[in-house]
């Protein structure tokens, strides 16, 4: 009963902070997009972001964070560094506005499942759905507009739901409700290819000793079985419209990852290395990857069918993201410290947090250079580089939060 | 990291006479000289060297003449050994060593064909839903091994389902798991504190080409990983609790996750979750045998508490873990020491 009456308050909570939230948010977007409104600001909010972002605490409820104090002076002074949300987020990409000639990063709140569009230039947050779908762990956004696959635990199986939303290129009426069918239950991994006219995704589904994997249309129709096997620990990835698989790493133990063929047949792609990660580029035309074992981690990057290149980096090709376009840029954030062993498996348990540098690294002639050294520790996960190519946002792997960095000052 | 494919040897053994007599001598002997390859299935593009032997004649003495290809390589006296380097995968090349020993003429011919197979493997242990790395083997759960040939004929990559697999665990051959197609093989779990050696050797229906591979599969030990399970959040996976932490709120529920224990579920019934605090034996949350709720209202200073993990289906397994609390206090930190051992005093009571 008591623990009953202890969720329902976490639930008021929520519901309130979202109310709060997502309203101004919403007053914060009409601005900014040209709509009228008081002249007013929500101090409070950016006090909350000051206080965490010089490392104090946080209230682990609070949604949506803004400023808005500088918008009154325009033109707006850009943070190099922006906290976007303050409490964990489920999965995040950037998306081409077409209504704004900003930079916009979509993510999903971990705790309601709720959409969310971060204004990058104005640093302004907007609720873009309301529909809950509570405790969502992983969240992958489409390159096509208003869709994104929101994924949660159901007595220890894992949905998958397809969720459809109304974007501002369709309304200006926000929050909205977010809903779609779901696809196969026990989805382990899966990939979206977001750089295709009409995106497909790549997903494995284990069932006892048999995984098989499985390409279809983004909404998972016309889905074709390419590859099957008795291991279950596997990775997917989707590039340039060719299925990766990639055997889940472990520290000190070989992995291999393999390209996809529609007929099922597997190419190796690079394997046996220890503690095996990749990075394919949207194209598929170069890769970055890594291997630890014992506290030595390296990082590699291969052009097309070319020897591979080891690259003046302690880091793995999941601290990684590549800039967009033909340049072979990738910037990558390095830790300071790796332990002497275990550290994957460390990294991916939540055990060990790494506090890491950005690097820019030049794949073409292996040249690097700092990009940014935070104050703050940050473990970088899932780092992304805008179409762009002016920003990078990641998760801090410590609390989930999701951060954005502008690449140029 | 380097690549050790197998592969594959076609070779041949024949001493070929080179007066009547000695053809008439030399064909009783049967097959008396001998290419041998070290390693004996090397991979694509990869050095090997070849050494010649022979029980009747004394090759130390002997002008040996080495072709590859009809080419002559290398020629001597006692040049019993020499060093070459594979073609591509599927790529042939014939080796021949003629000795010109006594004033008679013999052969010996070994053709290698690179070819190559990959090994891979997982557990059937449990790790949680969205767990980014790879389930590994403990003592009681089985080894999944997948074998991925790379075999280039005449017309190309061999489909894995027409060649034959033969598989040992330890130096055992797997023998009703074996045969053509036989790619995937399940194995029984490696000893404890030890490591299992399991091996393939893949050849074509003819047995022209082979491939061979091995992997040391190590037995780990499961542990238990401490997580809050956040009321909004769900379980925080992305972040362990530490031995010694803290927290803002004053009641709070812990999930323990076995990493790599057989078991499909931590609420698995063959798992038996031993919660202590401060030294009492406490239940578990009612609604997860893995969890436990704490309830710090009105308690000052930090708070043992401890798990013991024991397994029905495996009596090897011994998982314990233990961890210092303070409730109630400022920020949200798992890692950051508390100054004072936690007092005996506190009553808390799990729900």
């Amino acid at each position: 009963m008591e623990k009953t009456i202890r969720l329902l308050k976490y639930a008021i909570m929520v519901i309130a902070m979202a109310a709060l939230g997502g309203g101004a948010s919403y007053y914060l977007y009409q601005r900014s997009h040209g709509a009228s409104a008081p002249n007013t600001t929500s101090g409070s909010v950016q006090t909350l972001l000051t206080t965490s972002v010089s490392g104090g605490p946080l209230p682990s409820s609070v949604t949506v964070s803004t400023s808005t104090s500088s918008q009154q002076n325009p033109p707006h002074a850009q943070k190099r560094l922006w906290r976007a949300s303050l409490g964990p987020v489920a999965g995040f990409a950037f998306t081409a506005s077409n209504v704004a000639s900003t930079t916009n990063l979509y993510f999903v709140e971990r705790a309601s499942g709720n959409v969310f569009d971060a204004d990058t230039a104005n640093e302004t947050i907007l609720r873009i759905t309301n529909t809950l779908v509570p405790k969502t762990y992983e969240a992958l956004f489409s390159q096509n507009p208003g869709i994104v696959l929101l994924r949660t635990i159901d007595s220890d199986t894992i949905t998958t739901l397809l969720g459809v939303f109304a974007t501002p290129e369709s309304t200006s009426t926000f929050p909205g409700a977010l809903s779609g069918p779901l696809l196969p239950n026990n989805i382990r991994s899966i990939a979206i290819d977001a750089t295709l006219k009409n995106p497909k995704i790549f997903y494995t589904v284990t069932s006892g000793n048999k995984t098989e994997g499985v390409l279809s249309t983004l909404r998972g129709a016309n889905p074709k079985q390419v590859f099957i096997s008795t291991i279950g620990s596997w990775r997917s990835f989707l590039a340039g419209g060719t299925p990766i698989i990639l055997e889940s790493p472990s520290d000190g133990i070989p992995g291999y990852a393999y390209a996809v063929s529609q007929s099922g047949s597997r190419s190796l792609l690079i394997g046996p290395v220890l503690g095996l990660q990749i990075l394919p580029n949207s194209t598929n035309s170069a890769l970055l990857f890594s291997g630890s074992d014992g506290g030595q981690v390296s990082l590699y990057a291969k052009i097309g069918t070319g020897q591979p290149i080891k690259l003046p980096l302690s880091t793995i090709a999941e601290k990684c993201a590549w800039a967009p376009g033909k340049t072979l840029i990738a910037y990558c954030a390095v830790p300071q410290t790796i332990p002497s062993s275990g550290f994957l498996d460390d990294w991916y348990r939540g055990v060990y947090h790494s506090n890491d540098v950005w690097w820019q690294v030049n794949i073409k002639d292996g040249t690097t250079e700092v990009l940014y050294t935070p104050t703050i520790p940050f473990d970088v996960h899932d780092p992304l580089v805008d179409p762009s190519g002016n920003y990078l946002a990641f998760t801090n792997g410590n609390d989930l939060s999701l951060w954005v960095l502008r690449i140029v000052q | 990291m380097m690549r050790f494919a197998p592969v594959i040897i076609a070779a041949a053994c024949a001493l070929i006479p080179f007066a009547a007599a000695a053809q008439f001598y030399l064909s009783n002997t049967g097959t008396d000289i001998t290419i041998t390859a070290n390693p004996a299935h090397p991979g694509p593009n990869q050095k090997v060297s070849l050494t010649v032997t022979s029980a009747l004649l004394n090759l130390s003495s002997a002008d040996i003449t080495w072709t590859l290809n009809g080419q002559t390589q290398q020629e001597g006296v006692g040049k019993t050994q020499i060093t070459i380097t594979t073609g591509n995968a599927g790529e042939s090349t014939s080796v021949e060593a003629i000795i010109l020993a006594s004033g008679q003429q013999s052969n010996a011919t070994l053709v290698l064909t690179p070819q190559t197979v990959d090994l891979l493997y997982d557990a059937a242990s449990y790790a949680p839903p969205f767990y980014k790395g790879r389930s590994l083997a403990s003592s009681a759960t089985s080894i999944r091994v997948e074998a991925v040939p790379h075999f280039i004929g005449t017309s190309g990559e061999m489909a894995a389902n027409t060649l034959v697999y033969t598989w040992t665990q330890d130096g055992n051959v797997q023998g009703s798991l074996s045969g053509i197609g036989k790619s995937t093989i399940i194995l029984g779990p490696p000893p404890l504190f030890g490591a299992s050696t399991i091996s393939v050797q893949v050849s074509t229906a003819d047995g022209t080409s082979v491939a061979s591979n091995s992997i040391v599969v190590p037995a780990h030990d499961p542990g238990v990983t401490l997580y809050l399970d956040h009321p909004l959040f769900g379980i925080e996976y992305y972040n362990a609790v530490q031995s010694r932490g803290s927290l803002p709120d004053t009641e709070a529920t812990f999930a323990a996750i076995p990493y790599f224990v057989a078991a499909k579920s931590p609420d698995s019934p063959s798992l038996n979750y031993v919660w202590y605090v401060n030294g009492s034996l406490v239940a578990s949350a009612a609604s997860s045998s893995s969890e436990i709720t704490m309830n710090a209202n009105g308690i000052t200073g930090p708070t043992n508490f401890s798990l013991h993990l024991r397994s029905s289906i495996d009596p090897l397994l011994s998982a314990d873990g233990a961890w210092t609390m303070s409730f109630g206090q400022s920020g949200d930190s798992f890692a950051s020491p508390l100054a004072s051992p936690a007092p005996q005093t506190s009553a808390f009571h799990s729900q």
